[in-house]
């Protein structure tokens, strides 16, 4: 095997460990070299693609898949027998899954979340307004809707990480300025609201919703609360959705 | 198969695979969020199927097909359209020298970038562990096509981490 040949079987199958392969990457300096180069590369490529794990993953999975399994057996019992464990299941359920997130878990989501792309985003929102329909679409998806009022003002709709999952990061128009808001559908505030201030003279207010829970971050002097109590009334769970 | 069985099998398929999975997810649609609601979904899925799961060494390709099949069926079209790396890793707790993690940093930059026709088949390999003919038969492809790829995927990663000197030039497509 000429070096040529050798250094592209490390290119496609860098895990190649026949006797060929072995003897080729003692065959000389340069094959040695280029053995070396390849295991350095795949070492940080490793590295790079290993990226944390949601805690309790496979857990969680299980846990799922049981819960689904004890309403499945639930069936054949009365309809409001049925109904009634049920609400109880989806209860212990959110407290098992979702405890309550701490006002001190929220502040360090909300500063990492607004340090990472609040203002970028925000500067994206100037091209807006966004489709309605495309803010209901995500919305629904959740299982809430944004009241008519206040679809009008969306500048800016997308998917956003939350402490307990996927959310929506949305940026709307107030009478004070563009207000970034994260909707945070399966965290639940230990206290609400909570407060707290940001880099470059921002701030942000949280409170917990019917469903999930809102961050509306805005510029410091903003009645922040109030926008956000607005906000809350009117981000309601979409009709034929239960809790 | 027996409720009791059907279960423990779950359940080890969960304990051995969810991580990775995870992983590959990740790197499949490039979110975070998005990636652990596939691995969820992929797994209500296994759990209605799994009397087809005849091949217990059958099951990280079987597993595979079935995130595949999910991601292209509900969850690709809900890819954000602003996607940085820290919509592909949160919160990472990191012991690293900081040049380790510049590196990191810009290996994984790199990835974003990829085409998904080099990405996949690289991630498949890397993460999963897949050897080339279990990648060519999870992508329907031929076993050269698959090396072409993975070849080409980490040229352009390697291009992006420093100029090549080292490199096997030109090479033609091996297909």
């Amino acid at each position: 095997m000429n070096l040529l040949e050798f250094k592209r079987r490390l290119m496609t199958d860098p895990g190649d460990r026949s006797p060929e392969m072995r003897n080729a990457r003692t065959t000389d300096d340069e094959f040695a070299a280029a053995a070396a180069r390849s295991d350095h590369f795949e070492h940080a490529l490793k590295r790079a693609l290993d990226v944390p794990i949601p805690p309790g993953l496979s857990d969680r999975i299980i846990l799922r898949q049981s819960l689904e399994g004890q309403k499945r057996t639930m069936r054949w019992v009365q309809l409001g027998a049925v109904a009634a464990v049920l609400a109880i299941a989806v209860a212990v359920t959110s407290v098992i899954m979702n405890p309550a997130t701490s006002a001190a878990d929220l502040e360090r989501h909300v500063v990492w979340h607004w340090k990472h792309d609040g203002p970028q985003v925000l500067a994206a929102s100037l091209s807006g307004p966004e489709d309605p329909d495309h803010v209901q679409e995500i919305l629904s998806g959740f299982g809430v809707q944004l009241a008519p009022e206040l679809i009008d003002q969306v500048r800016l709709t997308k998917y956003c990480p939350t402490p307990d999952g996927k959310g929506v990061h949305l940026v709307l128009d107030s009478a004070d300025g563009p207000v970034t808001v994260y909707y945070m559908p399966k965290t639940h505030l230990a206290s609400s609201p909570v407060t707290m201030s940001l880099e470059g003279g921002m701030q942000a207010v949280a409170v917990n919703l019917e469903r999930g829970s809102l961050a509306l971050i805005a510029r410091e002097g903003v009645d922040a609360p109030a926008l956000a109590n607005e906000i809350k009334q009117r981000l309601a769970i979409a009709p034929g959705t239960t809790i | 198969m027996k409720d009791a069985e059907r279960k423990r099998r779950f359940d080890a398929l969960a304990h051995q695979y969810a991580d990775d999975l995870f992983r590959f997810g990740v790197w499949l649609c490039k979110d975070h969020a998005l990636a652990n609601d596939l691995v969820q979904e992929t797994f209500v899925r296994a759990w209605k199927a799994l009397d087809s799961l005849k091949d217990v060494d059958a099951a990280k390709s079987w597993l595979i097909t079935i995130l595949r099949r999910e991601y292209a069926r509900t969850f690709e079209r809900k890819v954000p359209p602003i996607t940085d790396i820290d919509h592909v890793v949160v919160a990472e707790e990191s012991e690293l020298a900081p040049e380790e993690r510049t590196e990191r940093d810009l290996l994984r930059r790199a990835m974003l970038e990829l085409d998904e026709k080099y990405r996949e088949p690289l991630i498949l390999q890397v993460i999963m562990g897949m050897s080339i003919a279990e990648i060519a038969s999870q992508l329907e492809l031929t076993e050269s096509a698959v090396m072409t790829r993975v070849f080409r995927a980490r040229e352009k990663l390697r291009d992006r981490m420093q100029p090549r000197s080292d490199g096997p030039g030109n090479v033609h497509e091996l297909t």
